[in-house]
């Protein structure tokens, strides 16, 4: 049955690719990471699973990973569920504060005169740092992760926040208020697509953290997330579970990232006309 | 029935995504690659059909993994 499938994705396969244009293409593109990679595969299974070249249990073959997330299906999901809605709600909360912070800051000489020495002084500090506190300050560990990985994401998007407002030109400001804009126009029409291009490099910068900041602070705290899911296989010492949450969680940040590069192309699509 | 505008539209419209993926993948057509490509998918099959386990593993979901990662 599977020989059949196979034989006949093959065939589809073969005449699509010289039929098809697009096909062709990212055909054309992938083959040589592809034969790598299957090349790669086979390799690994044979020094894991196969001939144990490679000792058994802490290195095993991506067969058995696959076999493991088959079997833990049902609370891996409930894991993945758990830590991508907690990085959601963190993540937009350390984003709309440095986005907002960012903004004043770069806006008004006043706001920042006050309130910069506070973002260099506290924003430096690693989120990890404020560990052992938040676990005695927050009434419960959910809400004590969810400020440790937006404390991770609001420092670096507002300091790129900041640096996207200062660097537009006055120009714009000057155009703008001889067009009769009110402040709040100024904001929404110069000062925020202005900072954007920064505003998103200082989102992409925090994503990495907030990612590592999510599987720590679940280590500690959580109940269930793959953080938590990692942290229980090693206590019980089976190393399979630690690799299955790890693809998952390759998974689950790749299309994360995706999903924030498509964001970014359609908010700064005024970039690729100019082009 | 589509007019003339739209029509051109349209070609338009494909012609900036053709352009788009040929630049986002811009390594041209080898067909030794890609039949290399293919061996190296076919051969981890068959590899992992062939030589024994040193451990029960079902392997029946990596099975499924190698085809549609072919697609």
């Amino acid at each position: 049955m599977v020989s059949d499938c196979l034989l006949y994705l093959v065939a589809v396969y073969a005449i699509g690719a010289v039929v098809h244009g697009r096909i062709r293409v990212y055909g054309g593109h992938f083959a040589q990471l592809n034969a790598v990679l299957g090349l790669l595969l086979i390799g690994q299974d044979l020094l894991t699973e196969k001939f144990a070249v490679i000792k058994l249990p802490f290195f095993v073959s991506f067969a058995q990973i696959l076999d493991q997330i088959k079997t833990d299906q049902k609370l891996l999901i409930e894991s993945t569920w758990s830590s991508l809605g907690l990085w959601l709600i963190s993540f937009i909360i350390g984003t709309l504060i440095g986005v907002v912070l960012g903004l004043f800051m770069g806006r008004y000489r006043q706001f920042n005169y006050w309130s910069f020495p506070f973002l260099k002084v506290i924003g430096i500090i690693p989120a990890a740092a404020w560990m052992p506190l938040t676990m005695v300050i927050f009434p419960t560990s959910y809400m004590a992760e969810i400020f440790l990985i937006a404390f991770a994401v609001w420092f670096p998007v507002a300091f790129m926040t900041i640096g996207g407002v200062q660097s537009i030109s006055t120009d714009y400001f000057e155009s703008a208020k001889t067009l009769g804009f009110s402040e709040f126009q100024i904001l929404r029409k110069v000062v925020i697509p202005g900072a954007l291009p920064n505003i998103f490099i200082g989102i992409f910068t925090a994503m990495g953290l907030s990612f590592t900041m999510l599987v720590i602070s679940e280590m500690i705290g959580a109940k269930v997330g793959l953080g938590w899911y990692i942290n229980w296989a090693k206590g019980v010492g089976n190393y399979t579970q630690v690799y299955a949450a790890i693809v998952i969680m390759a998974v689950l940040f790749s299309v994360i990232f995706s999903f924030l590069n498509k964001l970014q192309e359609y908010a700064l699509r005024w970039r690729q006309r100019s082009n | 029935m589509l007019d003339a505008v739209t029509l051109s539209k349209k070609q338009r419209s494909k012609a900036v995504k053709q352009d788009k993926a040929e630049t986002k993948y811009w390594k041209p057509w080898r067909t030794s690659w890609n039949i290399l490509s293919l061996a190296a998918v076919i051969a981890a099959y068959v590899e992992n059909q062939l030589v024994p386990s040193q451990e029960l593993v079902n392997n029946g979901v990596y099975k499924w993994f190698l085809i549609a990662y072919f697609i």
